[in-house]
């Protein structure tokens, strides 16, 4: 994407798909300066080796003594151990330098993705976000006296299909599609849901009536091939690409739970337990994932999610007068979103309503701050890795051929900070 | 501005802060060099005049 074209898109944010559209975007731009500010860095420790090399040709050449005598006065001086000590701690500021930038980078990458994860959260699909719902309750006509067997295996036949036409829909689809699965009276009840290019929202009412049941509810969405164009800042996936999948000419390539899929399953299983299983259908296979709540970045990561979805509560209870609440409450009445970023943005286009956006800023930077508290900086990191490990899955670029070991990693890194995933492709028996 | 943004230019201005830091120490260390080379420099002059004295006295 060229330079004008990405300010455009920053500039552009008007619509909660827009601020979606740009997350990445802004993530990547801390990365490229992340490399840009190293670069030049290594560059001026480089040239203090240069500089060296130089003025002792130099000297050599002008000082006007013989070269034994001279080597004899460097070596009482220890002109070399000096300037080798001063290299040496060149190098080592480089080696600081990277570490820092690398710190500023995940952690804003991270809160930049954070920020929307709280908007994709199922807690917000409760709040009047416009859909289009498309039911498909059994029939009652499925008969109560029928065995037991013949019920499962008709359900089985149902999922089967269901999943078969899913991953046929992330093929030609350009909006995602959410599916909840669940038990309700003994019958299997599908609810589906369709979202939009890069997000869709899950119907809370229908986890909670899932949850009441005594089978697992399973919360299924699809990754169309159409969503990685939305990641095509990062040249990893083209029009073009996308054209030729559809055309047979090249294989897809699989889609993962994205950082956003995740986060929104730990709000899953913090709020509804164990019942809930995620699911993932691309044009590749099928992802399935669940958090492990017992592990310390999931139970960091928790409580986090949960106060960044309480924040817009709290503060209007905590730090608002009566008309700032009223003003807030319109604007979330009139946006039919809580989330945050979103309200700012909406608070801030109007200047009568500006003010109590920047306040609401000042009240997220202290948030910021507990983040970086309470979250370990090598689970900051890995959590990092899992989002540029499923870039370089969904990426048609000749460097990230190796799928199955990319996928490997993913799954393993995962594994580590309490993400259970498994991938299974699609007409194949083996699993990851 | 919207938080994400806002979230981009704290950050932003952060590594430029680290960089900055950075930077100066970076220039410090090249001063020390300078230094180096100068009292390399005036230790060679030093002992050349050194030299200087030692062959005029050794003349008389």
């Amino acid at each position: 994407m060229n330079e004008s074209l990405e300010k455009e898109e920053i500039n552009k944010i008007e619509t909660k798909e827009d601020a979606l559209e740009i997350i990445d975007q802004d993530g990547w731009e801390l990365i490229k300066e992340e490399k840009e500010k190293i670069e030049s860095f290594n560059s001026k420790v480089l040239n203090i080796e240069t500089e060296q090399q130089e003025r002792i040709g130099n000297l050599n050449k002008t000082i006007g003594l013989s070269e034994d005598k001279l080597d004899e006065i460097k070596q009482d001086f220890s002109l070399k151990e000096k300037l080798e000590n001063i290299k040496e701690k060149a190098k080592n500021l480089s080696g600081e330098l990277k570490e820092k930038l690398k710190i500023v980078t995940a952690v804003g990458t991270m809160l930049i993705a954070l920020s929307s994860g709280v908007e994709v959260s199922a807690w917000e699909a409760g709040k009047g976000e416009p859909r289009t719902i498309l039911e498909l309750q059994t029939s009652s006509a499925i008969s109560k006296e029928r065995s037991r067997e013949n019920i499962e295996r008709k359900e089985k036949d149902r999922y089967d299909s269901l999943i078969y036409r899913l991953n046929k829909q992330a093929l030609t689809d350009k909006k995602e599609s959410s599916v909840i699965i669940y038990e309700e009276n003994g019958e299997m009840i599908i609810k589906e849901t369709v979202g939009n290019k890069a997000y869709v929202f899950f119907e809370v009412d229908e986890i909670e009536k899932g949850i009441k049941g005594t089978k697992d509810v399973q919360i299924i969405h699809t990754h169309p091939l159409e969503a990685c164009h939305s990641a095509q800042i990062f040249s990893i996936c083209s029009g073009e690409n996308i054209e030729k999948v559809r055309n047979g000419e090249i294989e897809p390539n699989p889609m993962p739970p994205s950082m956003t899929d995740i986060i929104s399953a730990i709000n899953l299983s913090r709020e509804f337990g164990d019942k809930i299983k995620n699911k993932v259908v691309d044009t590749t296979g099928i992802w399935e994932f669940s958090i492990d709540k017992d592990n310390d970045f999931i139970k960091r990561m928790s409580e986090y999610q949960k106060e960044m979805i309480n924040i817009a509560d709290n503060f209007s209870e905590k730090k608002l007068n009566e008309d700032e609440r009223k003003i807030l409450q319109d604007t979330m009445e009139k946006t039919g979103t809580a989330d945050i970023n979103y309200l700012i943005v909406e608070l801030k286009k109007d200047q009568k309503t500006s003010a109590l956006g920047d306040k609401m800023m000042d009240f997220l930077d202290k948030r910021i701050d507990k983040f970086v508290k309470i979250i370990p900086r090598e689970e900051i990191e890995d959590f990092i890795s899992i989002n540029s490990l499923g870039l370089d899955i969904i990426s048609f670029n000749e460097d990230n051929k190796d799928k199955k070991g990319l996928i490997d990693k993913y799954i393993k890194i995962n594994k580590k900070r309490g993400i259970n995933v498994s991938y299974k492709p699609l007409g194949k028996k083996k699993e990851n | 501005m919207d938080y994400k943004n806002y979230l981009s230019k704290k950050s932003h201005e952060e590594m430029e802060k680290i960089y900055r830091e950075y930077s100066g120490r970076l220039n410090e260390l090249k001063k020390e060099q300078e230094d180096v080379f100068k009292d390399f420099v005036a230790q060679i002059e030093k002992i050349k005049l050194e030299e200087i004295k030692n062959r005029i006295l050794n003349s008389k």
